[in-house]
């Protein structure tokens, strides 16, 4: 952003030399008109026009190329340098907020409807469902690990497809009636983003029971269950939504659509921090 | 070199990286000296190593489950954070703007005769260049340093295509070594 300033800038003060001296190819100009001129220091490698090459794109990324051509081996180190450290901040920082938010996901995106006939079910009538897809990319922000999931409208008016949520666990308190829950079935991998409808808590041990439920949906998840499982437990939970940004998570939805855009945005990136010096 | 060196003159960052590449090379092969790396390979060591606690973390946690790889997590966030701290202190308060740092030995007896240390000061947005040339004697009873400022212009050094002039820019760097208190040694 400011290198176009710069430019705009510098182009006006370098180029006093210019003025000073010739710059182009002497020995070939003597030898087409035969006129003697006083031999210059000059090594040939000079351009042979007049005028100087405009600073298009393509030449100020051939000359990095080159630059990065000329490196040595600390530099090329340090080049590699920048481009890890970038990748492994993004990577801190999620897991510094996975720890911060007690929750093995703290940010997670509504990702895409699906009308399912669950076999496992008892019923066979067509149940809206809202489930969700893990997806590990480790790659920088905002491109960050993003749990996803299929989002079906039962959570609507609440939460859309494209939704982001935040999610944290805390420890000290309990779940309570009303909490949008991120559970996952054991056995499933898809977590699912639905409310605490039901809860009973054991009187001995404090274990508690959760019957969910979503809230565009007709009836509770016990259809999502398992077989013969009437109620869900605080380890399945991956946490509680908090918080929520519209919209925002149609990045991460174009990435899982279009994985290629996925490739070559990080390519890109990854190629122009390794070329670029400073 | 065969090779012209041909930046981006409208890049101050391209510009001062041409100038100090060249000088790192004019001096280590023209003038005796022996470029000391330890700046650059602290800074390379703290950086590779808290990336490679950031690996051991990220690595440990997908492997294992969240609630098991919690303290093993946290110890390489922690090491992480800790470790790049480090290296931004380094390079604000100890490396500071040293662009180069050579050491001329005498041949026989290998013992350093001189420490000459560069460093370089660039305003937004200014085309004036300021190196400024420390010349250290260990034998010498002086404490401090004799220092010299090059003050110049980019435009001193390079063309109107972005090509770097190096006789220019060598003749202003013998220049600036002379005056402070070097003995240039003349190709």
């Amino acid at each position: 952003m400011f290198e176009f300033v710069e430019m705009v800038f510098m182009s006006n003060f370098i180029g006093f030399v210019r003025s000073r001296e010739p710059t182009f190819n002497v020995s070939g100009w003597q030898a087409a008109t035969r006129i003697k001129f006083p031999s210059f220091n000059y090594p040939n490698y000079l351009p042979a026009h007049g005028h100087p090459a405009p600073p298009t794109m393509l030449a100020a990324v051939a000359d990095q190329v080159k630059a990065f051509r000329q490196l040595n081996k600390r530099q090329i180190a340090n080049q590699i340098l920048n481009f890890v450290m970038i990748i492994a901040s993004a990577l801190m920082i999620w897991k510094a907020l996975s720890l911060a938010t007690n929750s093995e996901s703290p940010i997670v995106v509504l990702l895409r409807t699906r009308h399912q006939n669950d076999v496992t079910l008892n019923t066979a009538r067509p149940l809206d469902v809202s489930k969700a897809q893990i997806l590990s990319l480790f790659i920088i922000p905002p491109l960050t690990n993003l749990q996803k999931f299929n989002h079906s409208g039962s959570m609507e008016p609440a939460f859309y497809r494209g939704d982001l949520l935040f999610l944290n666990m805390p420890t000290s308190e309990s779940i309570k009636v009303g909490d949008i829950c991120v559970f996952k079935i054991p056995g499933r991998d898809v977590p699912i983003v639905h409310r605490v409808v039901k809860l009973h808590d054991e009187y001995k041990t404090g274990k508690q029971f959760l019957l969910t439920k979503g809230d565009n949906n007709q009836v509770d998840d016990r259809g999502l269950y398992n077989q013969g499982q009437m109620w869900i437990h605080r380890d399945h939970v991956v946490g509680k939504v908090r918080g929520f940004l519209p919209y925002i998570g149609m990045v991460t939805i174009l990435m899982n659509d279009y994985p290629q855009l996925k490739y070559v945005l990080l390519g890109g990136l990854g190629l122009f921090v390794l070329i670029h010096r400073e | 070199m065969s090779d012209p060196v041909r930046v981006n003159r409208g890049s101050l960052t391209d510009l001062k990286n041409a100038v100090d590449d060249h000088l790192k090379k004019f001096l280590t092969t023209n003038q005796g000296y022996t470029e000391n790396h330890l700046h650059i390979d602290i800074k390379l060591f703290l950086g590779y190593l808290s990336c490679l606690f950031a690996a051991i973390g990220s690595w440990y946690g997908y492997v294992h489950s969240f609630d098991d790889s919690r303290t093993i997590t946290a110890v390489c966030v922690g090491a992480y954070f800790f470790l790049n701290v480090i290296l931004f202190l380094y390079t604000t308060f100890v490396e500071k703007d040293t662009v180069f740092v050579g050491v001329k030995r005498d041949p026989v007896s290998k013992s350093p005769i001189e420490i000459l240390t560069i460093s370089a000061n660039m305003k937004r947005y200014s085309h004036i260049y300021e190196l400024t040339f420390a010349s250290e004697r260990p034998a010498s009873s002086k404490a401090s340093p004799s220092k010299y400022l090059l003050e110049s212009s980019f435009g001193e050094w390079f063309d109107e295509d972005g090509v770097l002039h190096e006789p220019e820019l060598e003749r202003d760097l013998k220049d600036a070594l002379e005056k402070s208190g070097t003995k240039v040694h003349v190709e």
